[in-house]
């Protein structure tokens, strides 16, 4: 019985791997038989081919890349590192489930290439396609994807005084900016230069130029982490409170070692304590001295105050109500990390812009000002719950529209059902003055929940100067009323 | 949030400081055995930022480091700096580390470990001369033939096979055909050591003869048309080190000869390196004419 050899081995993979875990890829394979079927090549290409560059970039990061010497549970389906005892060095193995993708992979691309039959047109559009993905994955602080949150893991680690662990992720992060997204945006750039496109080749030109700038930070952050969890006295496994950390970090600031010194003012502004890093403004290392100068400042620009505005109006429950409250980010209806759950401060809002009451289809709009830190270009992307129509406005330009699929970058289908769990469009690069800039989202959907829980809207940036990452709170203000 | 501004400004004084400090080493010659010493007790250090370092002023010294690093590869000590050595002398790939790399892998017949970081490496510089110890290996498939060697529990057997596959494929040198296809053989009648995964070494097994042979194909094809073979090979050099023609590849498209590889020679004709672009050209014109 063929189904229940199949249903056997779908719970049995759930209790291995995880729920999630499975449910995507069962979905996504079901995805690539369904476009198959229906003759969408192109968009079965995409799948493929993003998974396949960004496996391999991992390969890229992996082979040979040193790492964490401890088993590290955190990643069980890619790397697992084993090492001799306490050594602070490198050994990675890569799973081979790992080939098993990169060999299927390659079959399929193979097949569906010679189905497929695409004209250049295409292949240019997928090109394109494929780019952004990756690009969107590649950045250290996009926290999606499981492999690719090493950043985020780091600073979740150093947010709850795992300063050892996060050595490790810091560490990795170095690696993964110095040997993939380094060599990834200089051979980008150098095609883009052949194809004549000079800008657009500048601008890949930069970002790996600021890649490569930004390795020799994550290792000196590493290795302050390194002694800053030596001042732990040997309890470097215990998870420790904001107050605890802060505590820890004061100390660090006091260090014989600059490293030390300097992971901390990170770590504290990471945290939120401006004027506490602040207090080293006088330090010894010129870095340090221009970690501290280089902080936000806490003050919001005149007239302003932090965070956005936003309007609920919930159309079914309350009809005419609407609620104003002020978000700090642009993340709404995010329930919060049990296991983490004061790391996610300065990404969210503690109180709930939704009212857990709510539900049904409602109307958002979300206003405010961004501070634009550099003359530059930027590419906004936003992240929107399913069948949700959501409109961002920058600088009074519509940049992303939901009338059209032409920069939809990832449609994620998360869910048994198959139904849509969410879906990220792109804009295209938006050239910004440095200062502050009108922003606005609307959005309506059907439903503030999904079926895995709130719906949620994200709105994350990249530029000529910075990775993609979500747009940080530091850089979103309101005029009061 | 990440300050990513913060580390923007720091890096900048990194930068400075890299440049200084491998400009400081180049100049001096590193004539002083201790810094050379200082820098390898960097690599086998707990110092993240030191080993950056290190790493960098190792890279930039180029063949004066190539002796010390064959030298760290090959000690009997903890895998990590053997590891990182290897990577460097990948990293130098002059023909002094290249000729490095392929002693090692010839000297190293016992540990997993470090054969198969030597595979990563010869496999990206595509060092023919690596084909004969790589294909040496392949023949130690029969009962007890790897009773001698040793690696961390983690990495099987099999694994380090397909390192082997992978790494003949990607130099894609003809000669290991009969070696890889001997080695498919043995796995199908059941040779393989314990902990063999046989299906995954298959799989790899039967890409990598599959790739050979295409290559073998398409390049005797060349060979009917006098003076092309000599004026493609920029082309399949700008392919071979370039990593995303590599992760997407686009080498293979233009091997099979369909669509894909007209569209990326088409592509190529436009490239602003004429050596390339007129390779491209070049095969362009014969493409259709080239027996499968």
């Amino acid at each position: 019985m063929a189904w229940r050899a199949r249903t056997t081995a779908a719970l049995l993979a759930v209790f291995a791997a995880g729920a999630p875990a499975y449910a995507v890829r069962t979905n996504v394979t079901r995805e690539l038989q369904r476009l198959i079927a229906n003759g969408q090549y192109e968009e079965a290409l995409f799948f493929l081919r993003s998974t396949l560059d960004m496996t391999l970039a991992l390969h890229a990061a992996w082979s040979g890349a040193p790492y964490d010497p401890q088993m590290d549970g955190v990643y069980p389906q890619f790397p697992r590192i084993y090492g001799p005892g306490q050594h602070f060095g490198v050994e990675v193995r890569v799973d081979r489930r790992y080939w098993g993708i990169i060999h299927n992979q390659r079959k399929a691309i193979a097949e569906v290439l010679d189905k497929a039959k695409l004209t250049e047109e295409q292949l240019d559009r997928l090109d394109r396609r494929v780019r952004v993905y990756v690009e969107h994955h590649m950045a250290p602080e996009f926290d999606e994807m499981g492999d690719f949150f090493f950043q985020r893991k780091a600073w979740l680690f150093e947010r709850t005084g795992l300063f050892w662990d996060a050595s490790f992720r810091r560490r990795l992060t170095g690696y993964y900016a110095e040997r993939v997204c380094a060599p990834y945006y200089a051979t980008m750039a150098a095609e883009l230069a052949a194809k004549g496109q000079k800008a657009e080749a500048d601008a890949y030109r930069r970002k790996a130029e600021w890649y490569r700038s930004e390795a020799p930070g994550k290792f000196r952050r590493s290795n302050g982490d390194r002694l800053l969890s030596l001042l732990q006295h040997g309890k470097t496994r215990d998870r420790l409170s904001r107050e605890q950390v802060a505590d820890l970090l004061k100390a660090g600031l006091k260090a014989a070692e600059a490293d030390a010194r300097f992971a901390a003012v990170l770590c504290l502004a990471d945290l939120g304590e401006i004027e506490l890093a602040r207090s080293v403004a006088n330090d010894a290392d010129p870095e340090i001295r221009q970690a501290v100068a280089s902080l936000q400042p806490s003050a919001p620009p005149t007239g302003l105050k932090p965070g956005l505005t936003v309007e609920f109006t919930p159309k079914t429950a309350q009809p005419g109500r609407t609620l104003w409250k002020v978000l700090r980010c642009v993340n709404v209806g995010f329930k919060g990390n049990e296991r983490f759950p004061e790391a996610l401060v300065p990404f969210w809002d503690k109180e709930e812009a939704v009212p857990p009451s709510a539900d049904g289809p409602f109307l958002l709009a979300i206003r405010g000002k961004l501070q634009v830190p550099h003359d530059g270009s930027y590419r906004f992307y936003l992240k929107t719950p399913p069948g949700a129509r959501a409109t961002l406005r920058v600088g009074g330009a519509k940049v992303v529209s939901p009338d059209d699929d032409k920069n939809l970058l990832y449609a994620e289908q998360r869910d048994w059902g198959g139904a849509l769990f969410y879906r990220i469009d792109f804009s295209e690069p938006v050239a910004l003055k440095r200062g502050l800039a009108d922003i606005g989202i609307d959005c309506q959907a059907d439903n503030v929940r999904g079926r895995f829980g709130r719906a949620s809207l994200q709105l994350f940036w990249s530029s000529d100067h910075h990775v993609m990452e979500i747009v940080p709170a530091s850089a979103l203000f309101h005029q009061p009323e | 949030m990440m300050p990513s501004h913060a580390l923007l400004v720091c890096s900048a004084a990194f930068r400075r400081y890299l440049a200084g400090g491998v400009l400081a080493c180049a100049l001096a010659g590193v004539s002083a055995a201790e810094s050379m010493e200082a820098h390898l007790a960097a690599l086998r250090g707990p110092d993240a930022l030191a080993e950056w370092k290190a790493r960098h002023a190792l890279a930039a010294l180029g063949d004066a480091a190539v002796p010390a690093l064959k030298s760290l590869a090959a000690d009997p000590g903890p895998l990590p700096p053997r590891w990182l050595a290897i990577e460097l002398l990948g990293q130098i790939a002059t023909p002094a580390a290249r000729d490095a790399l392929v002693g090692l892998l010839a000297a190293e017949k016992k540990d997993l470990a470090v054969r198969n970081q030597l595979c990563i490496v010869l496999g990206v510089l595509r060092e023919r001369k690596a084909v004969p110890a790589l294909s040496e290996w392949l023949a130690r498939l029969g009962p007890g033939a790897l009773n001698d060697v040793h690696g961390p529990k983690e990495l099987q057997p099999s694994t380090v096979f397909v390192r082997h596959l992978e790494a003949l494929e990607q130099i894609g040198d003809p000669s290991a055909i009969s070696a890889v296809e001997k080695f498919l053989d043995g796995v199908k009648k059941g040779a393989g050591p314990g902990g063999f995964i046989t299906n995954f070494v298959l799989n790899a097994a039967e890409t990598a003869l599959a790739s050979l042979k295409e290559r073998e194909a398409f390049w005797a094809a060349i060979r009917k048309h006098p003076g092309l073979e000599a004026r493609l090979a920029p082309l399949f050099d700008h392919l071979s080190v370039d990593p995303v023609a590599r992760f997407r590849f686009h080498e293979s498209d233009v091997l099979r000869r369909g669509e894909q590889g007209r569209a990326l020679l088409r592509r190529l004709g436009s490239c602003d390196k004429p050596a390339i672009a007129a390779a491209a050209k070049a095969l362009l014109e014969k493409y259709d004419g080239l027996a499968r």
